[in-house]
């Protein structure tokens, strides 16, 4: 796991900020899941959290 | 909420005082020229000895109510104090203080989710990132318009579209000079061709000090004018009824579609507006990191060990202060990101 901070950016032109990758991946469990965006001095106006899951394939060879 | 002042005084002689009052005084300003003392006030503190040169610092504790105020220190009123010269003990505050609770702090709900499903399909974000600030003396209209491009299969069916405006807006106080007042422009928006009516306004306001903004995210539904899938532009046309400065931080298209070839997708939209800012060392708003943290919360995920799940936050405004702005227990960083209690994972 990365480190928790520090992780937004302005994308050119400044404008809006978005994480480094924009999307992040994120382990995600079973029921509820909570993200938390926390200001520790810097100054945000937080206007989404989107998360999608996407079901990818999985691909087994039971028996040769 | 209860509040602290701190006066200074020094002695600025060459011997030292003894037994003398602080006061302070605080009348309620409603207008810019009507003062009404405060019930309570004056308050009086004793300071019993004060060497020459040396500053001592006396606290008043008050519950204010919110509004705007007006406020005078004296020292040795009644003139018991021998001084080479009386002239410097009154101390009163030039402007108008404003007294109220601060926007900084993060609302304590949940982000609200605008929107989630399941479906074999995908969801699409796409930000337009273009700058305008409006000053109150350009003209009371202005057209703020672009032609999104959702990269979409020719299969996709569209079954949820949204396009958010990211808005801040402010004006001068008339009643409190050098005060400004959050406030928003009217917008009617257009999406292919079509007026968009009844969109849904999420609102916060700083409420700090003598500056005031407002943020906005304009949320409009354009679901049937989207599916189409031939016209992509989005024309927002605001106007000021009074004098008011506002800016637009962007725009941004959220398209959610049908394809039986893609993959089963989860999502969840949160949407809102949140001004957060904890104390640090440029603003002590007085709120801690805890205080200063917003929940988005998703619910009804199922078979999470064969997701590939991933989170998209979007800001604006965001100010980054470096370190030595910062307090020592922000470890040189000021915001955080987790999901679960945990950093997000390198790619």
């Amino acid at each position: 796991m990365g480190d928790t901070t520090g992780h937004w950016a302005y994308r050119v032109p400044r404008a809006i900020a978005f994480t480094e990758n924009e999307w992040e991946y994120v382990d995600v469990k079973d029921g509820t899941n909570i993200a938390e965006v926390q200001s520790r001095g810097n100054y945000l106006v937080l206007r989404h959290a989107i998360l999608k899951a996407e079901y990818l394939p999985d691909l087994v060879v039971p028996c040769v | 909420m209860k509040s602290t002042i701190r006066v200074k005084v020094k002695n600025a002689g060459c011997v030292a005082a003894t037994d003398f009052y602080v006061k302070l005084y605080v009348n309620k300003s409603d207008y810019a020229t009507s003062d009404e003392p405060v019930a309570g006030f004056p308050m009086s503190e004793q300071i019993t000895r004060l060497e020459p040169g040396v500053t001592n610092k006396v606290y008043f504790s008050w519950m204010p109510e919110d509004g705007f105020y007006r406020v005078k220190v004296t020292v040795d009123e009644n003139n018991e104090v021998p001084e080479i010269n009386d002239k410097n003990n009154v101390f009163s505050v030039s402007d108008e203080v404003k007294a109220g609770e601060s926007g900084y702090r993060a609302k304590s709900e949940s982000l609200r989710i605008g929107g989630k499903g399941t479906l074999n399909g995908g969801i699409i974000y796409e930000p337009y990132c273009s700058y305008v600030c409006l000053a109150p003396d350009t003209a009371n209209s202005y057209v703020y318009s672009h032609v999104f491009n959702p990269k979409l299969s020719q299969n996709a069916e569209i079954v949820l579209a949204r396009l958010y405006i990211y808005v801040w807006g402010d004006k001068a106080d008339l009643e409190h000079p050098g005060f400004r007042i959050g406030c928003l422009p009217e917008v009617e928006l257009t999406f292919n061709g079509k007026v968009i009516p009844n969109q849904n306004i999420y609102a916060d306001t700083t409420g700090a000090s003598a500056q005031n903004y407002t943020y906005a995210t304009y949320c409009y539904d354009v679901t049937n004018p989207a599916r189409d899938k031939n016209n992509w532009r989005a024309e927002a046309d605001f106007t000021r009824e009074e004098p008011m400065r506002f800016g637009v931080n962007g725009m941004a298209l959220l398209v959610v579609y049908g394809d039986s070839n893609s993959v089963l997708t989860s999502y969840w939209i949160g949407e809102g507006s949140d001004v957060i800012m904890a104390k640090n060392m440029k603003y002590p708003t007085g709120f801690d990191f805890a205080e200063c943290t917003r929940e988005c919360m998703f619910e009804g995920m199922a078979d999470a060990q064969k997701t590939n799940a991933s989170i998209l936050t979007v800001l604006a405004h965001y100010t980054s202060y470096d370190a030595s702005k910062l307090l020592p227990e922000a470890g040189g960083k000021g915001d955080s990101l987790s999901f679960q209690g945990l950093g997000m994972q390198k790619v």
